[in-house]
């Protein structure tokens, strides 16, 4: 049949003028009919376009189905688990509309926790997602089941990198997601992560080794001094930065007790008698009148950037008393912790060191020492924060809610927990001000971790600036939108 | 009153009404929301001082907002459906208001009035004289069409590329001037032709002869059978009166409406809603026509089941309907389909017999699986024999996130094994695609 119907069409392209069809192999009764045709018309394209009518409808009832020649999609797996609730499908949907990223980790938090996975009819959107946002497959995948699991792999298009190994990501997958992957490795097992990375070294390029190497800042130890310090002469000046960067943040280093040793000798605690000895005094002295061993330079002791009220070697030492575990000064002056910040307080030559020991708590991961900073001086340690516990975090959170705005989560590190009521007041009183920073996408990134109750609330904040009233109305009108979309979540499940 | 997200969002006139009834949703918005069997209502707080009273007829899906908008539905129709979806503990169910209470009676009465109506008796003679007319001129245009068809193919088609359509256009213009608007609409349908495609020199002579076939029906249309003669006056653009078509006695069913397609033309909104009865075992098409700007009066929604009873226009076709009363959304029940695509390619045979020069026609054909590679997508039916399905991935994938891979119903539209999916039963549920 596509003979008949391609020697027409060849025809029709070069032109009746140039081409007549040939019809001498067509079956019997289509040529009697196009004979019929050609003895009532002189008109050669009459007569072509008549049988081309002919050959067009005998074609179209003439199709048969062909056997096929693909197999059926493997069948999916029946699901172990509940779909979720219309009401809860419902919401994903609003969410989804909305595109409220957070909100979706936090819906699929909910599922998940639930033992609930999502309905069919959602899959395709929210693994359109996971394949363009890596850091919300692993949850996605959690509450897909097993056709979400299955739909996936059909798809070239979805990489889905959270169902590989991340030892396999690591092995195969592009920079991000190699990268991803090693600090996924390093979390649960440092070592393998080390290893990996120690195996792949010689073949990585520059650049690379300098990002991967940002891996080891999870969960550093005195067991990656060896790797770290086998690569101490690379070839990148920024990979021998960080390196000796790490060596110096690993207590019982070589560097570390290097570093110690040398700013021991600038710090001396001094013992005075007091009221006729009665009282013993203890005060801080401090020997400016040093030189840097060599060896300091390529440790990064000497790229001294200008700091206010201190000298050039003021700052030299307190970036020695900073990369100094603060431990550490506990045996060498044998006295507690609140005793060395107090001594270290009494004089406005030392005062200003106390903040180096805040950057040294936060660099060695001391949780002492960083929560007795914050409580007696206001020191925060930014990278212990989430350490501390739930009633001091509430404390940082309301008294640097100013400062933080904009970061909320280095103050608030817990994704998935709802803040206080007090705290998210005393932010709306701070953000109502300001419109223009924190604007509606401000909050939409934000707004799930708003308890329910601030809804009592909201119309209690108006804008200094009446100027801003205008904004501030379509701010409170998306702020309270969200509140109720975070409200038929936890209804739903 | 169930309907789902997406189907009240299909009933917005355009995007924008969309994504603001979706912001107007918000239960913040709505004061004293109630319902009962035939009405929804509620009072939207809007920019004045005074808050918009919108109303929803849920018998026949109509709208009334006193806000200004021309749009309809306007957003705050759409936007308090998608308030009961969310939140329908907060309708209160009761009499309805006096303002709603007037919209809903005097829209009973206007269906009253309209059935008691007399038509108004055109004159026999005018009428005739008129068809006459247009009938010549209609033939003028028919022979300077079919000599434009021989030009082209004399001269070949193989130039028609850098011509960009020109012709086609030039010629669509002559037709509607011959009062043939039908074959204006299938000379443009060759801008839809793709240069780029290893097909279209095919696609092109098809359009070719089968526009040529369809004048010379014309031509001889006295000597055609009432059916295809009805189908062919269609083609040349020769309408019904749908007063007098709704004289006539239609076919009561619950008709699952299994897909719409909506088309722009310069100023002209098209929407074509396809229909299955479950009893009948009938399919119809529901062609509506609006000016962009001007209300749709048509609310049918995609995935509901209606209890209505159709008329269908003449013809072998037996495909275009009108509705002529509707009753209420029913929940879908399964169907029975076609077993095979041999049973479907029978069927088509007698379609396409009945009507060559369709261009589609629907079928439903249940337990088939979907297979795939990079560059085909088909349907295997309980044969393992196959037919080719034209849609994109999107498609695709939500249909195997529907089935999970196991045989369903398909509900398809097209022809010589070329189908698109409209929808898919599966678990007794139905889903457009």
């Amino acid at each position: 049949m596509s003979e008949l119907w391609n020697e027409l069409v060849n025809t029709a392209m070069v032109g009746t003028s140039k081409k007549d069809p040939n019809t001498n192999s067509w079956p019997k009764e289509l040529r009697l009919i196009a004979d019929q045709i050609s003895q009532q018309n002189q008109d050669k394209e009459d007569v072509f376009l008549k049988t081309s009518g002919l050959i067009y409808n005998y074609k179209k009832s003439g199709w048969v189905p062909k056997p096929s020649y693909l197999t059926p999609t493997e069948v999916c797996e029946k699901e172990d688990l509940p779909y979720c609730s219309s009401q809860a499908s419902i919401c994903l949907q609003v969410i989804l509309d909305e595109s409220l990223t957070n909100f979706l980790e936090y819906w699929l938090v909910y599922c998940k926790n639930t033992n609930r996975i999502v309905l069919p009819i959602q899959l395709q959107a929210l693994l359109e997602i996971a394949s363009a946002n890596p850091n919300l497959q692993e949850h996605i995948m959690k509450c897909c089941g097993k056709r979400g699991l299955w739909l996936s792999k059909l798809n070239p298009n979805w990489q889905i990198k959270v169902l590989d190994s991340q030892e396999d990501v690591f092995k195969t997958g592009k920079s991000d997601e190699r990268k991803k992957a090693l600090f996924g490795i390093r979390q649960s097992d440092p070592a393998k992560a080390r290893d990996l990375l120690q195996e792949s070294w010689k073949q990585e390029q520059a650049n690379t080794r300098a990002d991967l190497l940002d891996a080891l800042n999870i969960n550093l130890s005195i067991e990656d001094e060896p790797f770290l310090k086998s690569i101490t002469e690379d070839k990148s000046q920024r990979v021998k930065d960080k390196t000796y960067a790490l060596l110096k943040n690993i207590p019982g280093s070589y560097i570390c007790e290097e570093v110690f040793l040398f700013t021991k000798s600038l710090v001396s605690l001094k013992k005075s008698n007091a009221l006729l000895g009665l009282l013993q005094k203890e005060s801080i002295e401090l020997d400016l009148n040093f030189e840097l061993p060599p060896s300091f330079k390529k440790y990064g002791f000497d790229d001294l950037q200008v700091a206010e009220n201190y000298t050039e070697k003021e700052l030299l030492l307190y970036k020695l008393i900073s990369s100094v575990p603060p431990n550490y000064w506990e045996n060498h002056f044998s006295l507690t912790p609140v005793t060395i910040l107090e001594v270290f307080e009494k004089r406005k030559e030392s005062k200003k060191y106390l903040s180096a020991f805040a950057l040294a708590a936060n660099s060695f991961k001391n949780l002492e020492w960083a929560i007795l900073l914050y409580t007696k001086y206001k020191k925060l340690c930014i990278d212990l924060v989430p350490l501390f516990a739930d009633d001091l975090k509430e404390e940082i959170a309301l008294d640097l809610v100013e400062e933080y705005a904009n970061n909320i989560y280095l103050i608030l590190p817990d994704l998935s927990k709802e803040w206080t009521l007090s705290f998210c007041t005393a932010l709306l009183k701070f953000t109502v001000n300001d419109p223009y920073t924190f604007s509606k996408n401000y909050f939409r990134k934000i707004a799930h971790h708003f308890p329910i109750s601030i809804l009592d609330e909201i119309e209690s904040f108006h804008p200094k600036n009446e100027n801003y009233t205008g904004n501030w109305n379509t701010i409170k009108t998306e702020i309270i939108k969200l509140i109720e979309i975070k409200k038929l979540l936890i209804e739903s499940f | 009153m169930n309907l789902t997200e997406e189907q009240i969002l299909a009933l917005a006139p355009d995007d924008s009404s969309k994504k603001s009834g979706k912001e107007i949703a918000n239960s913040s918005k709505w004061n004293n929301r109630g319902l009962n069997e035939k009405a929804m209502w509620g009072e939207c707080q809007g920019s004045g001082a005074k808050p918009y009273r919108t109303q929803v007829d849920l018998q026949n899906l109509a709208f009334k907002c006193s806000c200004p908008s021309r749009k309809f539905p306007c957003k705050h129709g759409l936007g308090l459906l998608l308030n009961f979806r969310k939140t329908s503990t907060s309708f209160t169910q009761k009499e309805s208001p006096d303002w709603v209470k007037e919209w809903i009676d005097k829209r009973a009465e206007k269906e009253e009035k309209k059935t008691e109506k007399k038509e108004k008796t055109p004159d026999p003679e005018s009428q005739k004289k008129r068809l006459e007319q247009r009938t010549q001129k209609i033939n003028q245009g028919i022979e300077e069409l079919q000599l434009f068809i021989k030009d082209t193919v004399r001269n070949g088609v193989l130039l028609l590329p850098e011509k960009a359509n020109s012709g086609f256009r030039q010629m669509a213009k002559r037709m509607i001037d011959s009062q043939a608007q039908g074959l204006s609409n299938q000379l443009k349908s060759f801008d839809e032709l793709n240069y780029y495609r290893e097909s279209w020199p095919s696609e092109c002579l098809s359009k070719l002869a089968k526009l040529y076939l369809i004048c010379e029906a014309f031509k001889n249309l006295e000597s055609l059978e009432t059916g295809l003669k009805e189908d062919i006056k269609s083609l040349i653009g020769f309408n019904h009166s749908t007063e007098e078509l709704k004289q006539q006695t239609g076919i009561v069913d619950d008709w699952i409406v299994l897909c719409k397609e909506v088309d722009e033309e310069d100023q002209l909104t098209i929407q074509r809603h396809w229909l299955y009865g479950v009893n009948s075992k009938r399919y119809a098409l529901i062609l509506h026509f609006a000016v962009r700007s001007q209300p749709q009066e048509l609310t049918i929604t995609p995935g509901t089941c209606i209890k209505a009873e159709l008329v269908y226009y003449p013809g072998n076709s037996q495909l275009r309907a009108l509705i002529k009363k509707q009753e209420q959304t029913k929940p879908i029940s399964s169907i029975e389909g076609l077993n095979s695509f041999k049973e479907l390619n029978e069927q088509e045979a007698i379609f396409s017999s009945s009507n060559p020069f369709a261009e589609h026609w629907p079928y439903c054909i249940t337990n088939v699986k979907i297979g795939f590679n990079e560059t085909n997508i088909i349907l295997i039916d309980q044969n393992q024999d196959c037919i080719q399905l034209v849609g994109t991935s999107h498609q695709l994938y939500k249909t195997l996130a529907l089935t999970g891979g196991q045989g369903f119903t398909a509900a398809l539209l097209g022809q010589e094994g070329k189908y698109s999916l409209m929808g898919v039963w599966f678990n007794n549920q139905y889903a457009v695609i």
